[in-house]
Formats: C-alpha cells, structure tokens, sequence
C-alpha cells in the first residue's frame, strides 16, 4: 500500500489483510520495531487529541521517530500555500506524513505532491480512513464476521468525514448500512453512497445490531442546522429508553469526543452496550498495521 | 492603409443573413465588399483562408484583465473587443479594444450605487452578489435613462454560504460543501421582478442551472428586455469535473450537475442565451496550490472559449451569434458584423480543429495560429 488515503475503491482483501494484522498487534504478537530509524510526521491543521496521540503512540511503539506539527489556522491565511507548507516537511524526510486538515481532497493533494507515503488522518468533509478501519475491526472482534449485519449511523452526517469512511468500509465487508439525522445534516442524494436514508431515529434503530452516534459538529455548524440541542437529543440523542429498546446484544458506537447529553446520554455512553473505549484501544492496533503498510 | 484580400473562405454574418464562400476584401481598414469566390479585384495582397470560416471578431462580455499575458491569450481566443470587469486592472492595449465595465456599486462593495463614467458600456458588480434587492431596484431605476445594461452575478451569498460545487451527489461524494441552485435562481426571479416593475436593462451573467433558464424564457416571452450569456467551462463542464479535487473544477459560480448543463446547453441552441462570455480570470499559480475549497475560483478562459464551444457542434451562424453579434447587440456596440464599412475587426477559425487561426483587427492580421 502507497498512501492511505480513502476507504472508498479499497478492495475488501485488502481491508481484511489490515484488519488482520491490526489483530496481530492488538494480540501483542506482532513486536518488532518495523519502523525503526524512520521518521513520521504527524501534520495537523486542525485540533485533534486522540487521533494524533494514537498514531504517535502507533509510530513511536514501531520504533519510529515522530516529528508533531500542528498548524493553528490555515496556512492560505498566513500567504504560504499547503504545497508549499508540505514540500518543506517533506524535504526533512519522514518516511510517513499523517495528515488532518479541514479540507477535503487535503491527503490527497499533499499525496501528489511529496515522494513519501502519506495517510489522510481526516480531510474535511470527505474520509476518515483510519477510523473507518478501527470501527470494523471494533466491531469485527465483537462478531467475528461482519457479513449479514446492520448499522445505523446517526447524526452530522452532512459534515462528517467518520460517516463516509464506516460506509464504505462497512459495506465492502457485507454490513448493510442505515444513515439517519435531521434533514439538514443529510446531505442530496446521499442514498447514492449505498445506504438506506431516514430521518427518522426508531426507523434507523430497528432491528440494527449496532449503533455508530455522530459526534455534533458545533465547531463547523456556521449557521444552527436544527433549533435546539435539547430538541436534537429528543428526535435524534441516544437516550437511555432508546438504547434499552435495542435489539439486544447491540452496540453503541462513537468516534469521539462525546458531546454528552447531545447526542448521547451520559449513562448510554458509560453504559454496557458501550464500546467506545475499544475503540480508542483499537485504534492504535489499526494505526500499526496502517503504518507498517505503508512504511 | 493596406487593402487585403480573404481568398476561399466560408463567411458568416448572422446580422446581414449571410453564411456562403465568398472573398472578403478589406480597405483601410474596413472592410469593402463581399465577392464571388475567386473574382478578380486587382493586385491586392491575398490572404488563403480555405476550408476557414471567417466571422466577425469575437466579442468578450466579461473578463478580468489584469496583466499583458490576458491580451495575448484574448488574440489567441480570437478576441478583438473586450469589456473588462471592475476587478480589472488597467492595462495598456495595442490592438484589442478593451472597454470597461462601470461599477455598479462603490468599490462593488454592494452598498451604495457607483459613479458612472461617460464612456460606461455597462453597468456591473464583478463577481459579487447584489445582495439588497432595495439597492437592486435603485440600480435598475437610476440607470434606466442611460441605456446601459447591469450586468448581474446572480446569487444569494446566504444560500450560497461557503459552497464551492453545485448542490448534487458529486458534491456529497466528494465532501465538498454544495451550492444550491435556488442560490441563483431565486435572485435571477427577484432582479426579473424588479426589470419588470421598472424597467431597464438587464443581464445575467453566467448563469448556470436549468431553473434560471425557465424564468429568462418566461420573462423574455412577456417582452422583458432581459438578455443573458453562459461561459464555455459551465457548458463544457459538469460537477463530475471536480473528481480528485481537479482544480480546473473551481471556478465561479460553481459547476453544476449534468441535467443543468444540459438545459445550459439547450439554451445556447435555441436561443435563450444570447452570448458566450470567457469569465477569463487568471490566477495566481500559488492560489491554486491550497485544497480545493481554499483555492481562489477562475478559469483561464479567453485563449480557449472558442475551442470549448465549438466541441457543442453548434451552427456557424450560432457561433457567430454567440462570440460577436449576439454581445455587440447586448452592448449596442457597431461591430458583431462584415457589412461594408464597418470596422474590420475579424475572426477566422478552423472548423474542423476547433481553432482560432486568424485575429484580425482594424484590418490586420494580429494573431496567426498553428494550422
């Protein structure tokens, strides 16, 4: 693998191979240091704490030397183009870019424009391929095969990158996928992606054998996308009567950080259905097997 | 002066209902007469234009110019007059005609109504939304008696809000924040309105979807003086343009879902749309260096709108219509036509290659083209 840029056009093998792996180093089998000597530069335009920690504490435990930059506003503001931004730190090195930014196609650019592999650690609106793995894999260690299962993803998904990378990834691993939200955070023909769309939450939960809860993105919300949060965790908040309604052994899932009491009540959040924080454990078994594979 | 002779072209005049071989002789820069293929005229320099179609110079009704570099490329397109947009900057032209648009408002800022110049062939806020449909209707009233028509971006910032692609799936895919289409069309319906309360002149530029082109039928066939023009990128290219964040794609407004480029299209055919205009805008190299939604929009689009267009398989007389008749009228310019003793401002193209070979102004030749 070149660069990890999107989950959309991967092939399921290839998934699965990374799924495989990441099972070896949550297993702590896999413990050489395969990135011994090599440099990764974790390259953020935009505030991120776990997404960054868990790829420096993936890099570091493979043996690499990591190098944060962390870029407060755009760099257009500030008159020096991306390309330009991303040409100097490509010239000290690093073996792995990893890079967030809050525009989509940013990975992608900066991939066409450096000699070395570059993983897109979430592109504005558009993918977030390392989370969309470690949500499968979350789920994959809960169910073993993933074939045959449903997921509803709720909420933001007009701005969220999460939602886009766990449909694709979900799908091409045979799950069927509802989303659902407030139709202003739906955005047009979103259906055409591969997924059933509703408004409607009860219709989302039916018979879903788990339940990936958007986090609100208060930060990219310009303008108020529904009247209240109060009304948005009544229509579209997994509260606690909701999460008792679900089929049972079903999972909450959440990408994190949790607005609590938003989207989520505190008590679903903490609660059994909960696998949020294996999530976060599993994601720097993911971003291992990510980085070795493109190393 | 020299006097030339245009030997085995094909001429096209809309405006004189002219479109068959004939010679073309030019003198003094004027041109003189049309004359049988072959006839003899006497010792007068020749220029072979066989299997060319010769029309008259294109006429660009919006570009913006702001470095030697736009008028080189503005010959290379063909062009012999050009309006330049508020944006533009002023500079020295030899040999094309650059008229300039007049601001519409103080500093296009959309605040107060702008100062109009004797020389104004128009009246235009750039690329920049008249939001106040009070200020609008002042624009339309105050200019009335000066026969000049606004030239209108039409959009509606609010719905436009940070969007860079047309509302649609290929907006949704790509993670790109969307433009609906209501953002145009509900201001192209308001300015109709206001025209037909107070009459005026009005024109939309670029417009870009299929329901601005419903209301401007609507409008034209209730005898509204309501002309509009459409851009070679908006009918050549479809959202689907911007696949892998291509930065071609980034141009203002925004490209648009194929059924709107469609009707687009349609509307070029059949009339609706009186003009091509380039919206020629360079950028920057390093503008262009940022995500896709970070770059500044433009098109470099003067060296190539006859190119673009012409890949649309329109008539020659449509062609003509659209690069020069159609703006000459739009502007009440003399030009847009070969009728003796107008100015012989011309431009040749080869139909087969969808090229500009020759740009001819004032009756020289000032731009040739690899054949």
């Amino acid at each position: 693998m070149r660069h990890l840029l999107a989950i959309e056009g991967m092939p399921r093998a290839e998934i699965e191979a990374l799924l495989l792996r990441a099972e070896g180093f949550r297993e702590g089998r896999n413990s050489e240091r395969r990135l011994s000597g090599k440099v990764v530069g974790n390259l953020f335009f935009e505030p991120s704490t776990r997404t960054r920690s868990s790829f420096e504490i993936a890099a570091a435990a493979l043996g690499a030397h990591v190098l944060n930059w962390t870029v407060a506003g755009s760099s257009a503001s500030k008159g020096e183009s991306l390309l330009d931004t991303v040409r100097n730190l490509a010239a000290m090195g690093p073996a792995v870019l990893v890079v967030r930014h809050p525009s989509s196609g940013a990975a992608e650019l900066v991939a066409r424009a450096v000699k070395c592999a570059v993983i897109n650690a979430g592109d504005g609106q558009h993918e977030h391929p390392s989370q969309g793995l470690l949500d499968a894999f979350t789920l994959k260690r809960r169910w073993g095969s993933l074939t045959g299962k449903r997921v509803a993803i709720v909420g933001d998904v007009l701005h969220s990158r999460v939602a886009r990378s766990n449909l694709y990834c979900l799908r091409t691993l045979g799950v069927e996928v509802v989303l659902c939200g407030p139709a202003t955070l739906l955005p047009a023909e979103v259906g055409r992606l591969g997924a059933k769309v509703t408004t409607e939450l009860d219709e989302a939960l039916e018979g879903a054998d788990a339940v990936m809860m958007l986090r609100v993105q208060r930060e990219r919300q310009t303008e108020a996308l529904f009247p209240s949060e109060r009304e948005y965790h009544r229509r579209w908040g997994l509260t606690a009567a909701r999460a008792e309604g679900l089929k049972s052994g079903a999972l909450v899932l959440h990408p994190g950080p949790v607005n609590r009491g938003l989207e989520l009540a505190p008590e679903v959040a903490d609660g059994l259905q909960s696998v949020i924080l294996e999530q976060v454990e599993n994601g720097v078994a993911v971003r291992k097997a990510i980085l070795e594979a493109v190393a | 002066m020299s006097a030339l002779v245009l030997r085995g072209g094909r001429v096209i005049d809309p405006l004189q209902g002219v479109d068959r071989a004939a010679d073309l002789v030019i003198r003094d820069g004027r041109i003189a007469e049309l004359i049988d293929p072959g006839q003899a005229v006497g010792n007068l320099e020749s220029l072979d234009v066989k299997g060319l179609w010769v029309m008259p110079g294109f006429i660009d009704l919006r570009c913006v110019i702001n470095d030697p570099a736009d008028l080189t490329a503005a010959l290379a397109g063909g062009y012999t007059t050009l309006v330049a947009s508020p944006e533009s900057e002023a500079v020295p032209s030899p040999w094309i005609r650059v008229l300039r648009a007049a601001a519409l408002t103080k500093h296009v800022e959309g605040e107060e109504l702008g100062e109009v110049p004797a020389d104004a062939v128009c009246l235009s806020n750039g690329s920049r939304p008249i939001v106040r449909g009070g200020l609008m209707r002042r624009a339309l009233q105050y200019s009335r008696p000066l026969k000049v028509p606004v030239m209108i971006h039409a959009e509606d910032p609010s719905l436009s809000g940070r969007g860079v692609l047309g509302e649609g799936f290929v907006a949704t895919w790509l993670g790109l924040p969307s433009v609906p289409a209501s953002a145009e069309v509900s201001v192209v319906a308001r300015d109709l309105a206001l025209l037909e309360e107070q009459g005026g002149r009005l024109h939309f530029s670029h417009l870009t979807c299929a329901g601005s082109l419903r209301l401007l039928k609507d409008a034209r066939q209730r005898g509204l003086k309501v002309t509009a023009d459409a851009t070679p990128h908006h009918l050549t290219m479809t959202d689907d343009a911007a696949r892998g964040y291509a930065i071609e794609a980034r141009v203002w407004p925004p490209l648009r879902p194929a059924a709107d480029v469609a009707a687009l299209v349609a509307a070029v055919r059949d009339g609706t749309i009186d003009a091509i205009a380039s919206d020629h805008h360079r950028i920057d190299p390093v503008e262009r260096e940022h995500p896709f939604d970070q770059c500044t929009p433009g098109a470099q689009m003067l060296a190539q709108a006859f190119g673009r267009v012409a890949t649309l398989k329109l008539e020659p007389t449509q062609l003509a219509r659209l690069f020069s008749s159609g703006p000459a009228a739009i502007l009440s310019l003399e030009g847009g036509s070969l009728a003796p003793r107008t100015r012989a401002d011309l431009t040749i193209v080869d139909p087969a290659q969808h090229r500009v070979r020759y740009t001819l102004i004032g009756g020289e030749v000032r731009f040739t083209g690899a054949s």
